[in-house]
């Protein structure tokens, strides 16, 4: 087992350095000077160097970008140009913002598509399983700033129940119970593509077992077909626990949108002004910390499988 | 589900090939006005936007490039992947890893993420969109082709071809191109729709096709201010995004094909 961990955790080193250099040449593609996005068009040459020259924007590329690594590692991903704070701030606060959303997401994409899933192999071709099959497919295809959008005109708007946006209501800030209210349609909208997935994966491993020898001989035995149905749930447990947590990836990606739409103070949304403000700095170690949690989950999951099932570490 | 599903791709396919005489009104033809008219006046089949423009119209106009946002991407990601993965699957092992190991790093970021960082490096526009997503569509279509290509490798039809003298190019291009073109055809076909999807997405973030220009995600982005003041109007683009969507997944079908990872 530690053998299979090391393996794993050695692996990703070097796409951990390649995401980094992507990250690097990308943002060092984006057109626009930060010098003159921040001294203006009308800088004296002797400012623009000296500015320059501070950024450590006058040293050749693979020296920034060495440089720029080496401070990465240390925890120190520079200034924000655009708010003059350390990144790390700035990425911090959004960072624990978006872990609330996508942790709130969460538990719709994995309670909601295990039993969509398991209806869905339960009841093969009746009408049960062929609705769920169905709602996890319209799940699937919801993109998310499509629903985002109509839940903002018809829940938020037209029964005035839940807030349109933000986090807390700006007025009379509640605590966790206002934090609750105003995480329900940003959550909602973002858990919708995981949980479709979710669902149609759980369903092929519950099928994969009703289908199997367990199950036929359960029902050998004469057990009702609901404590069948039970044991095979069980069984497929352990399948829900890595399937949930490929999905966790993918909920960061859709929260982009969702946070845009429902101005929720996170990551997406920080991104998506860095991308405005040409803010490269906050843009590369945006990308570089989601890249790097996207590293690390896959790897937990990869680990965890492991723990629970032994074949899976060769 | 497919004959329903089918019959809206379709329709979608036949408004964007026959916008110019199907679409009532110009794409740009507004009334100030007639502004955010609800869906169901007259004149109007679906409203008008905030500058008197006939949605139904602008619907039909945006299919185009709406569709072509999703198709070319796809296209082009089929046609790098196929050459990465036949080169990787026929070349040197050093080549082999070295391809791979680039598509690893790729499928390490977040497609949506990866296709934002790449389109605002290269600037804003259709262009930038397209590329962008052919990059973040490409690791995937490759994984496919060298799956493919891994399993004929060593078949006698293979060693055949070898001992005849035939060189690398030509059974590359004979050999294995018509024996993984079919696969990686399927899974592109699958993969239009998230491709659509994705597209839209840009320009709702500013990165795609601008206005006034119709698309349905600039659309989107547009009509966005009047959820709270006409919110029947703002939903119609979200709808229609909504049910092709739908259409194309239910049409692709094929369980994890929808993943780009």
């Amino acid at each position: 087992m530690g053998r299979f961990l090391m393996g794993r955790v050695l692996l990703a080193v070097p796409t951990l350095l390649g995401v980094s250099l992507v990250v690097f040449v990308t943002v060092k593609l984006i057109p626009g000077d930060p010098v003159t996005a921040l001294l203006g068009p009308s800088a004296s040459a002797a400012s623009r160097a000296e500015l320059t020259a501070r950024l450590g924007l006058d040293a050749p590329l693979p020296e920034q970008y060495v440089r720029w690594l080496g401070h990465a590692l240390t925890g120190d991903l520079g200034v924000s140009i655009a708010r003059q704070v350390p990144v790390v701030d700035v990425l911090g606060a959004a960072l624990g913002n978006t872990v609330i959303l996508a942790l709130a997401a969460f538990v719709p994409v994995v309670v909601g598509g295990a039993l969509l899933g398991a209806a869905g192999a339960a009841f093969p071709g009746r009408w049960p399983g062929r609705l769920c099959d169905g709602l996890a497919t319209l799940a699937i295809s919801a993109p998310q700033y499509a629903v985002a959008l109509l839940l903002v005109a018809f829940v938020a708007v037209g029964t005035g129940a839940l807030p349109p946006g933000g986090m807390y209501d700006a007025a009379d800030p509640g605590g966790p119970g206002d934090l609750a209210l105003h995480l329900v349609l940003p959550a909602t909208a973002a858990a919708l593509v995981p949980m479709g997935l979710t669902a149609r994966m759980f369903r092929t491993a519950m099928a994969g077992l009703l289908d199997g020898e367990m199950v036929e001989h359960l029902r050998a035995r004469g057990l009702p077909e609901r404590v069948v149905l039970r044991h095979a749930a069980h069984n497929a447990a352990p399948a829900l626990l890595t399937i949930g947590g490929l999905q966790l990836a993918y909920l960061v990606e859709g929260v982009v949108f969702v946070e845009t739409i429902f101005s929720w103070p996170g990551l997406g949304q920080l991104l998506f002004t860095a991308l405005s403000q040409r803010d490269l700095p906050v843009i590369q170690g945006g990308v570089l910390v989601v890249a790097v949690a996207f590293v690390g989950i896959n790897l937990l999951v990869d680990a965890a499988h492991g723990l629970i099932d032994p074949r899976v570490r060769r | 589900m497919r004959r329903p599903a089918l019959a809206v791709v379709t329709l979608v396919a036949l408004a964007a090939l026959t916008a110019p005489w199907l679409a009532p009104y110009g794409q740009a033809e507004g009334v100030l006005r007639d502004r955010l008219l609800p869906p169901g006046s007259a004149g109007h089949l679906l409203g008008t936007d905030g500058q008197g423009r006939d949605l139904l119209s602008r619907l039909i106009w945006g299919a185009r490039p709406s569709l072509l946002g999703g198709v070319l991407p796809v296209g082009f990601a089929l046609l790098a992947g196929t050459v990465l993965g036949i080169a990787a699957g026929l070349g040197p092992r050093l080549l082999e890893n070295l391809i791979m190991r680039l598509l690893d790093v790729l499928y390490a970021f977040p497609a949506v993420l990866l296709a934002i960082a790449i389109a605002s490096a290269l600037g804003a526009g259709p262009a930038g969109t397209v590329v962008s997503l052919s990059i973040v569509l490409t690791p995937a279509v490759a994984r496919v082709v060298l799956t493919e290509v891994a399993a004929i490798r060593s078949a006698d039809f293979m060693e055949a071809a070898r001992a005849s003298g035939a060189r690398g190019h030509v059974i590359a291009l004979r050999q294995v191109v018509p024996n993984v073109l079919p696969a990686a055809l399927t899974y592109c076909t699958a993969l239009v729709g998230l491709a659509v999807v994705y597209a839209a997405g840009m320009s709702f973030l500013g990165l795609g096709v601008a206005p006034p220009a119709a698309e349905w995600g600039s659309m989107l982005n547009e009509l966005r201010q009047y959820a709270f003041s006409a919110p029947w109007v703002a939903a119609v683009p979200a709808v229609v995004v909504l049910v092709v969507s739908a259409a194309f997944t239910a049409l692709g079908h094929t369980g994890g094909e929808r993943s780009v990872r």
